[in-house]
């Protein structure tokens, strides 16, 4: 893995202002990410885990502290150029996927390479096949709303691949889905970071997905209060399975007071799916939408066969 | 963003909400139909005017004065430069003195004119019996109102003309003493013209008796757009100029003034609209605040969202411009049709009551499409200024 990180944060605070009040989002956060790890913000809300994801995101800038993605300093943009980070270098999936429902679904894939300045026929065909890739080529010309919450979010995933960023940021993606769905798209998520090597931040306060994350960083009060590398690392494969989250993280959960959330989220799942389990097979995934590994491996790797999508001149 | 796409993404934001969109340009096709149905009757009325004083041709001439400067002179001297400036294919002195028609046991006064055989088609002065000009420059022959043959008891043309008369020309010379020339001329032409008297005849004949100064002179120009210049050497040669033109443009000046007035009161339906424009595109920067957070968090630059905005103005001005200026036009000219219909069917003729120049259908579209796109600067720049994470969080 080279060692230049893709993004690093150093010694960076978040505080606001309400009123007389000083709130601090964050304070003193230090990391480093590598390119294609998976990466989990694990914390339960109000931990400053958002902040965080918005400071990555290029959405707002810390209060003091300095962010560099790939050794170059956020702080040194302007508006114009921070568009273009969150453009070009960002892809970000939200919790309430946050497509613009007055478009049809390729178009939405395809709004950030129309601010990129390309061509109308170039980045319909970019959008159409990623949302091949999404397996849902066939609402295309749907609108948002004929969408389920799953397909929405997977559209939503579609466009934050379409510039071929370096980093997918997702924040809770899974918070407004039912189990179903939220596996879809986990599949997603953790394939897109296995096949094609894409750097992959996931912020969740569900602790069933940290079994998947190269590095879990646990947040509370603003600060990152553990890190944690996971030595078993699940795959894709996994996502439907019953299984307890591992014993470190177990662990490392436990130290930092999250131990309670952990437990109850996975005997939560594991009741469930016990009950699931009587008429679906293990490892049969019955949804013809579901997206299958080969597909999603067709998905550019981010630096090598990526269409560095290079902005026209006005 | 591309030029074409922030058009077809400001389109798509217009036609999303399709009723107040309608209800928006319809505010400037209000607007913009007054002024051009207004400014239209404006400049159809001047035109009306203006052909009542004078024909195209009569803006074509100009009639030089006698000067009171001393050694400025009108004789044939500066009739010869006249004929020299640039522009000038005709120059037709006059002379006019007192005069008496004499016929056997009666005679009536008129005033005597001394013409070149081409005035008459200059002045547009035309006989309405018998010949419409002299023979020759130098024929014995006139050219008569009626109103001066009445004193003679000559009231029936058809007998008159041909018939010889006395006219006794009366110049005025040093120290108020008359000195009386009578010549005998035919009359070939008489004009209706019963409440004035005159008697054209040709220069030649007055030239007998005078010393060659003229009363005024008349040029023509092959070109309206030679007359300034035209004008301006003659007045610099020291001669006082007068043209029909001097009332067309009295007549000209006031009508900018009606006009003015006339668009001011759909200038005011104009700015309502633009206030209604402005009014919708603050609505739709609340009602598109999450999505112009979302447009910014997946890469949108400030002025993206802005030129979306500010477009979406200038469209809904741009289609009100051009439904407004169809609509203004049309509707004068439905007008104009129930007036000519009333008009003829009392007797009366049918005039063109409106005129749009096409310079100020341009314009007047030209206009709307910018007040519109002012009206949405500022919306669109609190759009631009919307911190992307606040316009995410806002639902």
């Amino acid at each position: 893995m080279a060692k230049v990180p893709v993004f690093k944060a150093v010694n960076i605070t978040k505080t606001y202002q309400l009123g007389d009040i000083e709130v601090k989002a964050l304070q003193s956060v230090n990391l480093e990410i590598y390119s294609g790890e998976f990466i989990c913000f694990f914390g339960q809300s109000g931990c400053g885990k958002s902040t965080l994801l918005s400071l990555i995101a290029g959405l707002q800038g810390p209060s003091s502290g300095e962010i560099y993605v790939r050794g170059e300093k956020l702080s040194g943009l302007d508006n114009e150029g921070l568009a273009k980070y969150r453009r070009s270098k960002i892809g970000i999936v939200f919790q309430s996927f946050n497509l613009i429902p007055s478009m049809n679904i390729v178009e939405n894939i395809a709004l950030p390479l129309t601010f990129a300045r390309i061509s109308k026929k170039q980045r319909l065909e970019r959008a159409k096949s990623l949302l091949e890739t999404v397996g849902l080529s066939k609402y295309a010309d749907h609108t948002s709303s004929q969408l389920s919450g799953g397909q929405q979010q997977r559209v939503a995933i579609a466009r934050s691949l379409v510039t071929a960023p370096w980093i997918l940021l997702a924040d809770e993606p899974t918070g407004n889905l039912d189990s179903k769905s939220a596996n879809e798209v986990m599949r997603l998520l953790i394939s897109l970071n296995r096949k094609s090597k894409r750097t992959v931040i996931l912020i969740t306060h569900n602790p069933e997905y940290l079994d998947y994350a190269d590095r879990v960083f646990f947040m509370q009060d603003g600060k990152i209060v553990k890190t944690q590398v996971n030595s078993k690392v699940k795959d894709v494969e996994d996502v439907d399975k019953v299984e307890h989250i591992s014993d470190e993280l177990k662990e490392a959960a436990k130290e930092v007071g999250a131990v309670k959330a952990v437990d109850e989220k996975a005997k939560g799942k594991k009741a469930k799916t016990e009950e699931e389990a009587v008429d679906s097979p293990e490892d049969t995934i019955p949804d013809t939408e579901t997206v299958e590994p080969t597909e999603t491996a067709e998905i550019p790797e981010p630096e090598a066969e990526a269409p560095e999508v290079e902005e026209e001149k006005k | 963003m591309k030029i074409i796409d922030i058009l077809r993404l400001s389109f798509g934001n217009l036609r999303r909400n399709m009723l107040r969109t309608v209800l928006t340009v319809s505010g400037v096709v209000v607007g913009i139909s007054t002024i051009v149905f207004l400014v239209s009757l404006g400049f159809g009325l001047q035109n009306l005017a203006v052909s009542k004083v004078a024909n195209l041709d009569a803006l074509t001439l100009l009639t030089v004065n006698a000067s009171q400067k001393e050694g400025v002179v009108l004789d044939t001297d500066a009739v010869d430069k006249f004929k020299n400036i640039p522009g000038v294919i005709s120059v037709s002195p006059l002379l006019s003195y007192p005069a008496q028609i004499i016929v056997p046991g009666a005679s009536g006064d008129t005033i005597a004119y001394g013409v070149t055989p081409k005035y008459f088609n200059l002045e547009d002065i035309t006989a309405d019996y018998g010949s419409k000009t002299f023979s020759s420059d130098d024929a014995a022959e006139a050219i008569v109102s009626i109103g001066s043959l009445k004193a003679v008891n000559l009231t029936d043309p058809s007998s008159t003309i041909g018939k010889e008369v006395d006219v006794k020309i009366v110049k005025i010379a040093e120290g108020d003493k008359k000195e009386d020339y009578l010549v005998k001329l035919k009359i070939v032409g008489i004009t209706k013209d019963e409440s004035t008297k005159y008697a054209y005849m040709p220069i030649n004949i007055i030239n007998k008796f005078d010393g060659k100064v003229f009363n005024s002179v008349k040029l023509k120009s092959g070109k309206r757009d030679d007359m300034a210049n035209i004008r301006k050497t003659v007045e610099s040669m020291g001669y006082p100029t007068t043209s029909v033109k001097d009332t067309v443009d009295q007549i000209n000046s006031i009508f900018v003034v009606i006009q003015w007035v006339l668009g001011g009161f759909g200038m005011v339906a104009l700015m309502v609209a633009a206030i209604g424009i402005f009014n919708t595109l603050t609505i739709a920067l609340l009602e598109r605040t999450h999505e112009i957070g979302i447009m910014k968090a997946i890469g949108g630059r400030n002025s993206d969202v802005a030129l979306v905005f500010t477009a979406e103005a200038s469209m809904i001005g741009f289609f009100g411009g051009t439904i407004g200026l169809s609509t203004g036009w049309i509707l004068g000219i439905l007008i104009n049709l129930l007036v000519n219909f009333v008009a003829t069917s009392v007797g009366g003729t049918a005039n063109a009551l409106f005129y749009t120049p096409l310079w100020f259908g341009s314009f007047v579209v030209a206009f709307a499409f910018i007040i519109s796109t002012i009206a949405g600067i500022m919306p669109a720049l609190r759009a631009a200024k919307l911190d992307p994470l606040e316009a995410l969080r806002y639902e």
